[in-house]
């Protein structure tokens, strides 16, 4: 029962392990359904009311759609109407972008339908929350006249008895950011309104049929509505959206997130009040809506003038254009935020700062990630070249280890003074410690977050026709099974240190393991995984073959080990460990010391406590004899 | 040590376990250069000393086990309460 209680908790424990680490490498997807209040608002949509409502009605008949069309080769084409004088349709003019279909309709961002786009402004009216229906309305179906003003700047007019309204639009075409100044002028008595909010709204559409729990890639690759809070953001899927609309107050910014898009709205007045998110369906599309309210201005009598700033990113999630649309704002609207490093986000930064300099360098992202990954290998080579030399040193006394364990199976303080006692007699000892090994993890962990999370990697081939695609898993399933190979391969030229279950995990679990997850891995990161098992593949065939530092340290060892072993056969035992400590006479007291004064005093307690609480190998202890002696020297290679 | 006491130390020592069995094997050298190792150490220490004291030694055990520090058989210090009761056995 006692042994059962403690390998549930050693379970539980380890799960919640797992659970923090996996954490670490893969955020929790924020997939958060949080209603804050007045979510349950319903959503006066069109509906008529009975409170007298201004709409701001059109002189003429409705004309026919004018638009504007701004292209910017090799970046994008911007589309806008004259209905609602809005941004309709915004195409990344880039060939990477027409393959995939989760983006839809081959690189349109924006989508020209009608009835949708971006920056429609309409007024409306909250009260704690709750929307109420507005009494005045700007109808989407609205002529507006529009004019370019200059390669990047165009302006819409509605002008008409109850307001005049203008529209900016400048675009960053190199940061995909569009911003647009709107400015009112009401020109209605004031009694016939009370208090207004600016609403500015933008629309995102999201393939009703599309998978939007994951599958198969460990991103589905779908548009999620998202808002951006100052630490978080939060992401609503359309079906949920559908089931309950969401109101979010202080926003940064809202909008929508694909893994490797973002269409993203940010205000630049602080506080601005809320965000109203909903979706419906139209056909077989999904449309999302977000709207932008602004706090609300009470109508002075006479005219009242309204001027309220949006900046948008429609555009891939790549560093440098996000933090190039933050430049081009004049305040700061969060942009990068959606570039998740995770917890490492100071090693990653810099790790991907260097990809982009390799990239610059050689033109292809593949290559790039491998001179990345020969960088980080070279600069960690040191390291690793003296504990490869350890390791081989420990191999090699791995025989006395052994003569050691069975001595002092039963105590387990002494045979870790022994064990001490017979390293610095060899003048062995793990050359870097746990700190610096523990240091390197964030590396190789923020690196791991980099390659499956940077946008820039989105559709950019490593050889075309074989890898288009370095976020998706290689299609032929080439690169997991040379992986596989190769981990292989690399885990049998290294020495052989642990006992034999942890050297079967070594050869066949670990490239078993890393081989099967490949085949889900983005195509860049098993690139990555794959130049650094045959980088250390090389690294151990050259220490094999020309360390002369390792080689005539094994030799030695083995020497000393033939020797120690002739000497134990006799029974002299004690009189080794007596000539250890004289040979190191300033290590020898407290190496000595310690076993015969602190050992005695803590055995009988640390037997009852620490050592049955250990907790796999204790039920096997206590059941079998053959256990002990192979328990020791599992635990001690695993521990370090 | 009551249940819950116990649950305490499993959550505590959870990170280290999941070391020692998952990451630890993936460097296939040891690395430690102190005996007993820094996770051996942590799960002595916790056990020996309780939560608190036990995280602390353990942290201030992992910082000095670098390849500057000497290194060598170090186990966790006895507190003056248990070595007394020890002695008293």
């Amino acid at each position: 029962m006692e042994m059962q209680g403690k390998r549930l908790l050693l379970a539980v424990g380890l799960a919640l392990a797992v659970m923090l680490v996996w954490n670490m490498v893969f955020p929790p997807a924020k997939d958060e359904t949080k209603k804050t209040a007045g979510s349950g608002s319903q959503v006066v949509a069109t509906a008529p009311a009975t409170a007298p409502v201004i709409v701001v009605t059109p002189e003429a008949p409705r004309g026919t759609e004018q638009k504007l069309v701004l292209e910017y080769p090799g970046k994008l084409i911007a589309t806008f109407s004259s209905y609602g004088g809005a941004l309709v349709s915004w195409q990344l003019d880039s060939k990477k972008y027409l393959k995939d279909d989760s983006t839809q309709k081959r690189g349109e961002l924006l989508p020209a339908r009608p009835g949708t786009g971006a920056f429609y402004v309409d007024f409306t009216s909250t009260e704690n929350g709750v929307r109420k229906q507005p009494t005045m309305r700007f109808p989407s179906e609205l002529d507006w006249v529009g004019t370019k003003v200059s390669e990047t700047e165009v302006r819409y007019v509605l002008d008409t008895p109850v307001v005049h309204a203008e529209k900016i639009f400048t675009i960053v075409p190199d940061a995909y950011a569009v911003k647009m100044t709107v400015t009112i002028d009401v020109k209605v008595p004031a009694n016939t309104l009370t208090q207004q909010s600016l609403a500015v709204s933008a629309f995102a559409y999201q393939d009703i049929k599309a998978d939007m729990d994951g599958g198969q890639q460990i991103e589905a690759r779908i548009w999620n509505s998202a808002t951006f809070r100052g630490e978080e953001i939060f992401h609503t899927n359309w079906k949920d959206l559908a089931k309950a609309p969401r109101w979010e107050p202080d926003i940064i910014w809202a909008g929508y997130e694909h893994p490797y898009m973002l269409q993203a709205y940010s205000p630049r007045r602080e506080g601005v009040e809320a965000v109203e998110k909903y979706s419906y369906a139209i056909g077989a599309d999904g449309v999302m809506r977000t709207d932008i309210v602004f706090p609300a201005q009470k109508f002075e009598p006479g005219t009242t003038k309204i001027k309220e700033e949006v900046v948008a990113y429609l555009g891939p999630k790549s560093y440098k254009s996000l933090e190039a649309a933050e430049a081009s704002a004049e305040f700061s609207p969060g942009f990068t935020a959606t570039v998740d490093f995770g917890w490492f986000g100071v090693i990653g930064k810099p790790l991907l700062w260097l990809l982009l300099k390799f990239y610059a360098f050689v033109g292809n992202w593949g290559i790039a990630i491998m001179l990345l990954t020969f960088l980080v290998k070279a600069a960690t080579m040191y390291w690793t070249t003296k504990s490869m030399r350890s390791m081989k040193a420990m191999a090699a006394l791995a025989p006395q280890m052994k003569v050691l364990q069975e001595k002092y199976k039963e105590d387990r303080q002494r045979l870790q003074a022994e064990t001490m006692a017979l390293y610095k007699q060899h003048k062995v000892n793990p050359i870097a410690g746990c700190l610096p090994i523990l240091m390197q993890m964030p590396i190789w962990i923020a690196l791991y977050r980099m390659l499956s999370s940077a946008g820039e990697l989105y559709q950019e081939p490593f050889i075309s026709g074989w890898i288009d695609d370095l976020t998706t898993p290689d299609p032929f399933y080439i690169l997991p099974i040379i992986l596989l190979v190769t981990m292989f391969v690399q885990a049998r030229m290294t020495p052989v240190t642990g006992d034999s279950r942890q050297q079967k995990f070594l050869q066949y679990g670990m490239p078993l393991m890393f081989g099967v997850m490949a085949f889900f891995f983005p195509s860049g990161l098993t690139l990555y995984i794959f130049t650094n098992t045959v980088l250390s593949a090389l690294h151990s065939i050259w220490m094999n073959k020309y360390d002369k530092k390792s080689l005539a340290m094994v030799a030695q060892m083995k020497a000393n080990a033939e020797a120690a072993a002739a000497a134990a056969a006799k029974p002299v035992g004690k009189g080794g460990a007596a000539g250890k400590s004289g040979a190191s006479a300033k290590n020898g007291k407290p190496v000595a010391a310690k076993p015969v004064i602190d050992v005695d005093a803590t055995a009988a307690r640390d037997s009852g406590d620490a050592d049955d609480d250990d907790v796999p190998e204790a039920t096997a202890g206590g059941s079998s004899s053959s256990g002990p002696p192979r328990q020791r020297p599992r635990r001690k290679k695993r521990r370090r | 040590m009551t249940s819950i006491h116990r649950l305490l130390v499993a959550i505590v020592l959870s990170p280290v376990m999941f070391y020692r069995h998952v990451l630890s094997p993936m460097k296939r050298a040891p690395s430690c250069r102190y005996l007993p190792t820094c996770s051996e150490y942590a799960v002595d220490a916790v056990k020996q000393r309780g939560i608190l004291v036990g995280i602390a030694l353990a942290c201030w055990r992992i910082l000095r086990c670098h390849p500057f520090a000497r290194g060598g058989y170090e186990p966790v210090p006895p507190s003056r309460r248990c070595t007394h009761r020890a002695e008293q056995h």
